[in-house]
């Protein structure tokens, strides 16, 4: 029997799953890597001889491997239950949640501050103010080198002050409760010291926020959930309701009205986008109600779709731009930049260490 | 295709095991087998290699036609000259192929020339199945095998897909009788999975893992002595699981098809000389050269000087074997220098033992920055490094967060390079448990090395460039 036993082990395993992969369709969706699977090429003679089949096939036969979240889940439970290791792919999980270790890029934040710079130039007669968001893996317990937020502020500063633009430090508002715990992004029930340094700074009043203004959206998995493959427990998300803001999406080279939280989009592949609707060129929301009747430019990633809501209580409008999918020249058409408004160039670490990603010639 | 892929392992495996066992052999022939194995090699190398399988294909058909033409005119000039065109055309082949670019561009340097590089890619495992062609031609005219008649049968021991593009280098003496008569026994079926499995997770549980290391290295700012030895330690347990972790792969197969393929390592950093090092260190390379380059030389049976010469070539050889560029040609002049070194000087001292094998890893450690060098002001400033010189410091946060994460895998790798493993597991044979034990092992090496590969741990072997 013994010599049986591997046999029937190997048969059992590699049969086993062969014939399950004949059986079993492809995901269209791999939701918990929010993306889609890669797609097996077109078997012809062209792809044959050119070797694309090959190259193509493994990556597309892994994504669409039967059991592939179990099998992502025993190789974290092997990396970090039986080789004791303190991350998988950069991905590590503490106290405070679910992280990923970043790098800080200096020729990206160089370059990044030049871009700043150059569409600064071209707002005459703004209040400018330009932030950035630390990266969540700076609070993580255990240390090891990554984001350096006092090397990103030195880059910045030193290429920005001179120009005349204002740096707001926002690491005195940012700790790790800022942020969700299964998430790379800040919560926004969590974002009340940030914004209230913003308002200092740029001069504006912020009205108190009520607890009735919070609104449950439901239960929410963050993006690193999927990357870190183990069984997490969901967290809550919040949204801060105020009736009084109005959003303005770009669509179809207009701007067309649509909800300032989108419950629809929460329950999509990722809920995150439930905060003005998640990757949008350009944004406008505005606030009959304001204390003010000062417009604000945040120019920004999707870090800033929580917080704008926020800010905006206290401008009648204030428009969001998303340089990685919209160019100035285009921002133009919808946007003034009336002398004496505030302009806020606030951006994440991902942006920073990529910056090539925006749309402006430095 | 590579062995630790879903490709191979979930789509070809299953269907090559069953075309192959399911294939009839009447009267006891193996005939169909081979034609079978032959198909399934010449698709598991076109897989990777859709236009160069025609190169391994006219290889193996004007090889095996001057054999039978070196057979033909045996003991006459013609059997000579048919052996001497055979020689050529395949170290030709791998001549134009592996090293025109390399002779090229060192032509250019020496005399101010300007000839144009041809840039060929190379076909994979052109290096491994070229020297098994040769060890048959070269054994031939020597008179020591039978000429095989059968093109199917000769393409079947050149292109057999387990040992096709790492080896281990299959001589066709070694195989010449398994080729027209084997047996298929279960219990080989057993032994030949467990020893594939076992390679699987040799390479992509430690070696992949050791590879994330070297990739840390590469990426980071931090230069500390500290994350120096870390790279090359890492290096040296990757490229030993890697490599070592084919050929049980390939040896594994080989035994599942009927095929007892000779050993390829045997713990090599358990060796107390260099010499034996390469005893146990890629042992199919090492035999070859010594058989078909060493002893014609005149082996050791020569005066010092001679002997300094031959060494000298050797090493050169291996080291340009493993690839078209000077670094691997100071590698392996590095182990000729350190075997001269043990045959004049350190065999007159009794050292202990402990020196021999301290020695023999630092000296092996070394290589790692030889072997992985893209240039040599690169291989200077990682040795310097290793000894402090030009580090900003011994220690960084970046290297102690990651000797901390990897501590475990390291220590896997180290123990899994000596026998202790090996041992435990034959003591524990005799005993009940182990019939429990062996096919869980297989299963949970299995399911957990697919994992791995399922999760994007995707790497090529790094001898596949060889």
């Amino acid at each position: 029997m013994e010599k049986f036993s591997v046999v029937i082990v190997f048969a059992v395993i590699i049969g086993g799953l062969s014939v399950i992969n004949l059986f079993v369709s492809p995901p269209q969706i791999l939701y918990s890597e929010r993306r889609l699977p890669e797609r097996m090429p077109a078997l012809n003679a062209e792809n044959l001889l050119s070797g694309e089949f090959m190259a193509g096939f493994e990556p597309a036969a892994a994504d669409a491997f039967p059991f592939r979240d179990g099998f992502r889940a025993i190789r974290a439970v092997t990396v970090f239950g039986a080789f004791l290791q303190t991350d998988k792919d950069g991905v590590y999980f503490d106290t405070h949640g679910i992280g990923s270790f970043a790098q800080t890029n200096p020729e990206s934040v160089a370059l990044a501050a030049e871009k700043i710079a150059a569409v600064a130039a071209e707002l005459d007669g703004l209040n400018i103010f330009y932030a950035f968001i630390p990266d969540k893996s700076v609070f993580a317990e255990r240390t090891r080198p990554g984001f350096d937020a006092e090397l990103t502020e030195n880059i910045l500063r030193e290429r920005l002050d001179p120009q005349g633009l204002q740096f707001i430090s926002l690491c005195g508002a940012v700790d790790a409760s800022t942020f969700f715990r299964t998430d790379l992004h800040w919560a926004q029930s969590g974002l009340s010291l940030v914004a209230q340094e913003l308002a200092a700074a740029m001069d504006i009043e912020l009205p108190p926020v009520l607890n009735a203004q919070w609104t449950e959206a439901g239960n929410f998995y963050g993006v690193y959930v999927g990357q870190l493959a183990l069984p997490v427990r969901s967290e809550l998300m919040l949204y801060f309701d105020n009736p009084d803001v109005r959003a303005y999406y770009l669509i179809a080279g207009e701007l067309q009205p649509g909800p300032v939280y989108d419950l629809e989009m929460f329950r999509g592949i990722d809920p995150y986008d439930i905060f003005l609707r998640g990757i949008q060129p350009l944004v406008v929301i505005e606030n009959d109600n304001a204390a003010t009747d000062r417009h604000l430019y945040i120019f920004r990633d999707s870090f800033a779709s929580p917080l704008a809501p926020l800010l905006a209580s206290a401008y009648s409008r204030t428009t969001l731009v998303d340089f990685r999918f919209i160019d100035m020249r285009t921002v133009r058409q919808f946007a003034e930049f009336a002398p004496g408004s505030d302009a806020l160039f606030l951006y994440s670490s991902g942006i920073l260490n990529n910056a090539e990603m925006l749309m402006v010639n430095p | 295709m590579i062995f630790s892929s879903i490709t191979f392992l979930y789509y070809f495996l299953p269907v090559a095991l069953i075309l192959y066992f399911i294939t009839p052999m009447p009267g006891g022939s193996v005939r169909l087998r081979n034609i079978v194995l032959l198909v399934l090699s010449l698709v598991f190398y076109a897989w990777g290699e859709p236009i160069f399988v025609l190169v391994m294909i006219a290889q193996c058909v004007s090889s095996w036609a001057l054999a039978l033409l070196i057979d033909k005119y045996r003991g006459q000039t013609l059997s000579r000259v048919f052996f001497i065109i055979s020689i050529s055309i395949d170290l030709g082949v791998l001549a134009i192929f592996k090293y025109l670019d390399f002779f090229i561009i060192n032509a250019n340097n020496l005399f101010g020339a300007e000839f144009s590089l041809v840039r060929l890619i190379l076909p994979i495992g052109i290096s491994f199945y070229t020297f098994q062609i040769l060890s048959y031609t070269i054994d031939l005219y020597r008179g020591r095998i039978q000429v095989n008649r059968n093109l199917l049968d000769f393409a079947t021991f050149v292109a057999m897909f387990p040992q096709l593009v790492a080896g281990p280098i299959i001589r066709y003496a070694d195989v010449e009788l398994s080729i027209t008569k084997r047996e298929h026994r279960f219990e080989d079926v057993s032994i030949g999975l467990r020893r594939f499995v076992i390679g699987l997770a040799k390479k992509v549980l430690i070696a992949n893992v050791m590879g994330e290391i070297l990739d840390i290295y590469v990426a980071t700012n931090e230069n500390t002595v500290l994350f120096s030895w870390l790279y090359v330690t890492a290096f040296a347990l990757k490229i030993y699981f890697d490599f070592s972790g084919y050929s049980d792969m390939a040896i594994g197969l080989g035994r599942v098809f009927g095929f007892r393929f000779l050993e390829n390592f045997n713990y090599p950093y358990i060796a107390k000389s260099i010499a034996e090092f390469w005893q146990r260190w890629h042992i199919s390379l090492g035999a070859w050269f010594k058989d078909y380059v060493y002893i014609p030389l005149g082996g050791n049976r020569v005066k010092a000087p001679r002997f300094v010469l031959n060494t000298l070539i050797i090493w050169f050889l291996i080291g340009f074997w493993h690839g078209a560029s000077w670094n691997f040609i100071v590698w392996g002049l590095y182990f000729a220098a350190v075997i001269l070194l043990e045959k004049f000087v350190l065999s007159r001292f009794k050292l202990p033992r402990f020196f021999g094998h301290s020695y023999v890893l630092f000296s092996v450690l070394f290589t790692a920055v030889l072997f992985n060098a893209t240039d040599f002001s690169d291989i200077g400033a990682t040795f310097s490094r290793l000894f402090g010189f030009g580090a900003d410091s011994f220690v960084g946060t970046e290297s102690l967060y990651y000797l901390r994460s990897y501590l475990v895998p390291l220590a896997i790798g180290i123990i899994g390079s000596t026998p202790l493993l090996k041992n435990f597991a034959d003591k524990l044979s005799d005993r009940k448990i182990f019939k429990v034990l062996e096919p869980l092992t297989v299963g949970v090496l299995l399911i957990v090395s697919t994992a791995f590969i399922v999760d994007g741990s995707f790497n090529p072997f790094i001898y596949f460039r060889f």
